[in-house]
């Protein structure tokens, strides 16, 4: 409910504008309409058959187009249908009449019109009681017709006539190998009149055809004789008003019998013929009388009185054929003459049903048109899709058919997708492996070391290398190496993790044993260089035996002498537990170096181990008269390394060095052994000798493994030592002294606890 | 003794002294050659394998300064070149450490029993010699004639002298030399390695 204080919506008040206007439009019309009452003529036209002839059709409008175009006024035209063949007799008249004048009762007639000879006979008999006064105009009537009913008063029409010849011609046309014409015709006055007529018109053809005329004979012997005729016949159908018995009729209404029981084609002249059987004939059209009556109602309209416009008749006849007859006949449509009019022509399926087969045909190209579109578009987004198909191929074959694992899992471990390599790795099933953490398939001590890592690779956002261990379906141990990284939604916050691995069991063994050959190796090669100094160490454990031996020996003679020597006994075994001590260290030392064990790394002071590995070789350098001088930097920081094998480097070194000097005079033969701290804060430990220095030649491949200058040396010593020196985190590398001679340096950094 | 470690020293002293011999201990070879007395009767203890010096060298030093001190090697190596080496200089006994008190006693009193008799053979000769000098020039050649088995008469007519006179250098040459008989002067001489005189001698020295 609209409240009186709003104001009107903009959409009421255009609805109330245009209701407004409509009623004054309504208004005006019928103002028009009935304003223009007065100045209408009214024509009530009636035909003598249903509406739906054609005939009568092309007449109503044709007439309706003359009024139209030539009246002044304004024209009304009321068409009615008698349809007196289907119900003729009176009951159906006087009905007709009833229902005219009952409708039309308010509506004044200014003219009448007759379709047909049956119209006129109603409108010349009830005219009284339907519209007195009226003038009438006939069409479609023929001669024959007028001629029995006569004119009726205040009346005029058009009569229509016939042409036998031109019939005739149109008939040779179509049946150019016609021997004969049979012309039909009644018993009648008429009949016989126009009997005659034709056979003059149609005498110029007797020498060319054979014209038979069939006249004045019984219908039923007519139409036997009709039946039996030869081929190439052409039958001209006049009229019969009567036949030879004296039987009534309507000539066109025999026209059907006659046709249906003729062996030949039937040809006639009036139009009204056509349609009823035979194949065409020189008609008047239709058109022209509507024309023409028109043109004698307007004129009666306008005011000039029917007596005064005699019946008159169609100027233009036209040629006229039925199609249903040339079809029945097998006649050519080709061969008619030009401007034919073809009637009733039975469309084709494609005619008839144009409309619906056009419809059909466009929702068919219409349906193709979709298809095609959905297929090109289809195929275009297949194109546009196939590089990403592609590439999703690709990714999935990728991930499919390569031999590396690859899965997905929440932070918990737990599995959200595996792929096939996975499944076959762990020996299950897909659905055994997704939904289960994958903490399962490591050995319980690497668990936690796992987890941390996941939450590690959590924190970052780059992926890692990790290696754990699995194990295996059958129950034994393996290797794999992941790498792994997060995957962040559009928040960035961390949904899953991706991981790829590859099984590196066969890896890790073959680097576990290249790891036991080595360890080999160095322990071999320290064991050779031990054999070298074997003479020196033996020498370094003989002295504290020697001593203890002699001292032994001296303290067993003292005592054998006097007692009072027990203090210089007392001595003497002090003496010998030192001595003892000091080879049983010797012993460890040579133990600790031959020993193969795993490397331990402990804090070293470097100087110590230097002064060991110098103690070690003392007796060699002095069995080569190698004076050995030592520049100790105090106060350096601790290394970290492995004291075993430092001192296995510092051997090498200390006795490639004396190797080096061993060319020298004997008072030449020097090396020196310094440590010191470098700038950059590492050890560094450097064995100079005196000797020739390094060739040039050599420089590159000294370190090379298998490269030896002895002739009875391996070559691993100086590549050994630097791999060991790498395994430290140090460089070894060899320079040329300015004054002669080379110096081999060994760079450590110092251990992190010790820098200050 | 001398030998760089200090303990062995030591022991090797305790020994000595043990077996009542005087031991006098050097660490290093050049503190030994500083100290040498050749005068000191006794033996040299020395390992071969010392810094600076070895024991070789230590020998061939005091060969050199013809020393003729006998010498004992003691060392950790027992290689045969050493051994050889050590052999051909003249070393009297070569031992390896460690070393028995008995092996080392007895190769020590050996050596200073050599070196005793070496001493001893060395004051005769110096005594020897002594006389010699002593004698007059005209002697020595009495002498040199002597020892080359010539009559005195045959003497005599070499120098140029008589008999008499040839006979009475004799007995003063054998005084002063302190010989008895013919056979100890020949000897004596040729220990002295003094030629004999006259071309009758076809001896090789």
């Amino acid at each position: 409910m609209r409240r009186a204080s709003e104001p009107e919506s903009r959409d009421w008040q255009l609805w109330r504008r245009a209701v407004r206007w409509l009623i004054g439009v309504a208004i005006l019309t019928f103002l028009a309409t009935n304003g223009a009452a007065a100045d209408t003529k009214r024509i009530l036209m009636l035909f003598s058959n249903d509406s739906l002839l054609p005939a009568g059709n092309a007449v109503a409008s044709n007439f309706q187009r003359t009024l139209e175009a030539g009246s002044p006024e304004r024209v009304e035209i009321f068409t009615e249908f008698l349809d007196a063949d289907r119900f003729p007799g009176p009951a159906h008249a006087a009905r007709m009449e009833s229902l005219l004048r009952d409708k039309y009762a308010s509506s004044p007639i200014d003219l009448l019109v007759a379709g047909g000879p049956q119209a006129l006979d109603f409108l010349a008999q009830r005219r009284a009681s339907l519209s007195p006064g009226t003038p009438l105009v006939f069409a479609g009537i023929n001669e024959g017709s007028i001629a029995q009913r006569g004119v009726p008063p205040n009346s005029t029409g058009i009569v229509s006539r016939f042409d036998p010849v031109r019939t005739l011609e149109l008939a040779l046309r179509l049946q150019p190998d016609a021997r004969q014409v049979v012309v039909v015709t009644g018993a009648s006055t008429f009949d016989q009149r126009w009997d005659a007529v034709a056979r003059e018109q149609l005498a110029p053809y007797a020498d060319r055809l054979e014209v038979t005329h069939l006249s004045g004979l019984p219908l039923p012997q007519l139409l036997d004789e009709l039946a039996r005729l030869p081929p190439r016949t052409i039958v001209i159908y006049l009229t019969i008003f009567e036949d030879g018995t004296g039987e009534l009729f309507v000539p066109r209404d025999l026209t059907a019998d006659i046709s249906a029981a003729a062996s030949a084609p039937v040809y006639g002249v009036y139009e009204t013929y056509l349609g009823r059987g035979i194949v065409g004939g020189y008609m008047e059209s239709f058109e022209a009388i509507a024309r023409e009556a028109g043109g004698l109602a307007l004129r009666i309209l306008a005011g000039e009185p029917p007596e005064r416009l005699p019946p008159g008749t169609v100027d233009s006849q036209a040629f006229m054929v039925d199609w249903r007859q040339l079809r029945r006949w097998g006649l050519d449509e080709a061969k008619l003459p030009p401007d034919t009019i073809v009637r009733f022509e039975e469309p084709s399926l494609w005619q008839r049903y144009l409309r619906e087969i056009l419809a059909v045909i466009a929702v068919l190209v219409l349906q193709s048109a979709l298809i095609i579109a959905l297929l090109v578009q289809r195929r275009w987004r297949r194109f546009a899709e196939a590089p990403l198909r592609e590439s999703e191929e690709r990714y999935r074959n990728v991930v499919e058919t390569q031999t590396e694992l690859i899965c997905r899992y929440l932070p918990d471990s737990t599995l959200t997708f595996v792929n096939d390599a996975y499944c076959r790795y762990f020996g299950r099933g897909r659905d055994e492996l997704v939904g289960r953490p994958f903490i399962e398939l490591i050995p319980e001590s690497e668990r936690a070391a796992a987890l941390e890592h996941i939450e590690a690779i959590a924190q970052s956002s780059r992926g890692d290398n990790y290696e754990h261990q699995v194990v295996r379906p059958d129950g034994s141990f393996g290797w794999q190496q992941w790498t792994d990284h997060p995957i962040r939604n559009a928040e960035g916050s961390m949904v899953e993790l991706q991981g790829i691995g590859r099984d590196i069991t066969d890896l890790k063994i073959a680097n576990m044993e290249v790891e036991q050959r080595r360890k080999e190796v160095t322990h071999l090669t320290r064991v050779a260089i031990l054999g070298e100094l074997s003479g020196a160490l033996a020498h370094e454990l003989n002295q504290p035996l020697t001593a203890i031996l002699s001292n032994a020996q001296a303290a067993q003679r003292l005592l054998a002498r006097a007692p009072s020597e027990l203090p210089m006994v007392s001595e003497i075994l002090d003496d010998i537990v030192t001595d003892d001590l000091r080879a049983g260290e010797v012993i460890t030392r040579l133990r600790a170096l031959l020993k193969k064990g795993e490397a331990t790394f402990e804090p070293l002071d470097l100087n110590e181990v230097a002064t060991e590995v110098l103690a070690l070789a003392r007796s060699e350098l002095i069995e080569r008269h190698v004076t050995a001088s030592t520049r100790l930097a105090l106060g350096l920081p601790r290394a970290l390394g492995d004291r075993v094998q430092l001192q296995q480097v510092m051997l090498n070194l200390l006795l490639n060095a004396c190797e080096a000097v061993s060319s020298k005079r004997s008072g030449e033969r020097m090396l020196t052994v310094s440590t010191a701290l470098d700038g950059d804060g590492l050890l560094l430990t450097s064995i100079a000798d005196r000797g020739s220095g390094i060739p040039s030649d050599m420089a590159d491949r000294l370190f090379d493994a298998f490269f030896t200058t002895k002739p009875h040396g391996l070559g691993l010593g100086l590549s050994l030592c630097r791999s060991i020196i790498a395994s430290h985190g140090g460089r070894l590398w060899a320079d040329n002294n300015p004054d002669g001679g080379a110096t081999f340096t060994v760079a450590l950094p110092a251990h992190s606890g010790e820098l200050s | 003794m001398v030998d760089d470690d200090p303990s062995v020293l030591r022991a090797l002293c305790r020994l000595f002294l043990a077996a009542k011999l005087e031991p006098r201990a050097f660490p290093s070879p050049a503190a030994f050659l500083q100290a040498h007395d050749p005068a000191t009767p006794g033996c040299l203890v020395l390992d071969v394998a010392l810094p600076g010096l070895d024991g070789l060298e230590v020998q061939k030093a005091l060969s050199f300064s013809e020393c003729t001190r006998p010498i004992v090697f003691i060392t950790g190596r027992g290689d045969i070149p050493t051994t050889v080496r050590a052999m051909k200089g003249g070393v009297v006994d070569f031992l390896t450490k460690p070393v028995n008190d008995r092996d080392l006693l007895a190769a020590v009193r050996n050596a200073i029993e050599i070196d005793r008799a070496a001493r001893e053979t060395q004051v005769e000769m110096d005594a020897m010699r002594q006389r010699l000098a002593s004698l007059t020039p005209r002697k020595r050649e009495v002498l040199a004639h002597v020892v080359a088995g010539r009559l005195n008469k045959q003497i005599a007519a070499d120098l140029g002298t008589v008999e008499k006179t040839i006979k009475v250098h004799r007995a003063r040459i054998m005084e002063k030399m302190e010989v008895r008989s013919l056979a100890d002067l020949v000897r004596l001489a040729e220990r002295l390695g003094l030629p004999p005189a006259g071309g009758t001698s076809s001896r090789t020295s």
